[in-house]
């Protein structure tokens, strides 16, 4: 049987090679915690495909609402992460972090000089997380990203006590990778947000959880 | 802001040689056998700049859950941990799954996800 049209390729050493209207889908069938997520995994973009790219979204399979996303921008080569409320706009959470795009090495010739690019895998980890138990009622959430190691400042989101939670929709969840799941596109994948870009060790913490740095050891516990 | 509500009743000070029993297991009562979370003790200590605020509303120090039972201290992470495998079988699924292990505190099991569109998937007959 063939492979669907969204159906993305795995390469070798189980890389997902994510490209233009293709998206994988891991639907849990069930409610995830609205208090926060971690989710880990190396990346590796490319030149091409549209200006934004979504790496991952959180989606409930029944109604299609999006909670969050994290986009990469191909201009800027950075990251965003992207919150939808409950009410009013949606909004970027405004700590873009560069990406590593490459160790460029020239090369001469007599015709022409030109570079090229190695090593664009990038380690990244994300953090979006209550700031406070969602049980009182009150606070906010927060959200880092690590980029090889080096990691943003906290940003400081959402409002508990409006019911603007860390994750505003758990139930009926899934964690969509490569694409954003648009009922409006042919392939119902979006055509705007579509990634290009390889994927490897990808891991997502569901939960109320922080990174720390061991105090014993430099290795980022999660 | 939401506060705590102190008791009604008598209040004492602190003294020095004051004892501070933490999950039970006092001179009076056995463990609580009770989940913990978010237990913080402030002794002299004021929340005079930004950053003692932020530690003040950021309750994770650690995350660390603890569970008081019996006579061990068990850490517990609250939580799943998926790990995806990106990989398929022509002879599973007809190629069109991947594993995502799961596991929990107690628990590892597996589950599948999709590659294209899960909403989809009613489509593929499997």
């Amino acid at each position: 049987m063939s492979q669907p049209n969204q159906a993305p390729s795995f390469g070798p050493y189980n890389t997902l090679m994510c490209r233009p209207d293709q998206i994988a889908s891991f639907p849990l069938n069930a409610s995830i915690s609205k208090e926060g997520l971690v989710v880990a995994t190396d990346f590796y973009p490319y030149s091409n495909g549209p200006s934004t790219q979504t790496i991952f979204s959180i989606r409930n399979t029944a109604s299609n609402f999006i909670s969050l996303r994290v986009d990469y921008f191909l201009p800027s080569e950075t990251l965003n992460i992207w919150i939808n409320p409950p009410s009013g706009s949606s909004y970027y959470i405004t700590t873009s972090i560069s990406i590593r795009t490459g160790n460029e090495s020239s090369r001469s010739t007599r015709i022409m000089n030109y570079f090229l690019t190695i090593g664009n895998w990038n380690r990244l980890i994300f953090e979006i997380v209550q700031a406070q138990p969602q049980g009182l009622e009150a606070g906010f959430s927060s959200a880092r990203v690590w980029v090889n190691q080096t990691v943003t400042t906290r940003v400081f989101f959402g409002d508990l006590a409006a019911g603007d939670t860390t994750i505003t929709d758990g139930d009926n969840a899934a964690l969509d990778i490569c694409g954003v799941f648009d009922s409006t596109s042919p392939n119902l994948v979006s055509s705007s947000l579509a990634g290009y870009f390889d994927i490897l060790n990808f891991v997502w913490f569901q939960g109320a959880r922080g990174l720390f740095t061991s105090t014993t050891g430099s290795i980022i516990e999660i | 802001m939401k506060f705590q509500q102190r008791n009604n009743g008598t209040c004492y000070p602190l003294k020095p040689s004051a004892i501070v029993y933490w999950g039970g297991k006092d001179p009076w009562y056995k463990y609580c056998d009770c989940w913990m979370q978010y237990v913080r003790i402030h002794m002299d200590w004021i929340a005079d700049s930004e950053d003692k605020m932020l530690s003040l509303a950021f309750m994770n120090g650690g995350i660390n859950y603890y569970k008081f039972q019996s006579l061990l201290l068990h850490q517990f992470y609250e939580g799943k941990l998926y790990l995806f495998h990106f990989t398929s079988d022509p002879l599973i699924n007809q190629n069109q799954t991947f594993i995502v292990d799961t596991t929990t505190n107690t628990s590892n099991s597996s589950a599948i996800g999709f590659k294209g569109n899960s909403n989809l998937k009613s489509l593929i007959s499997f």
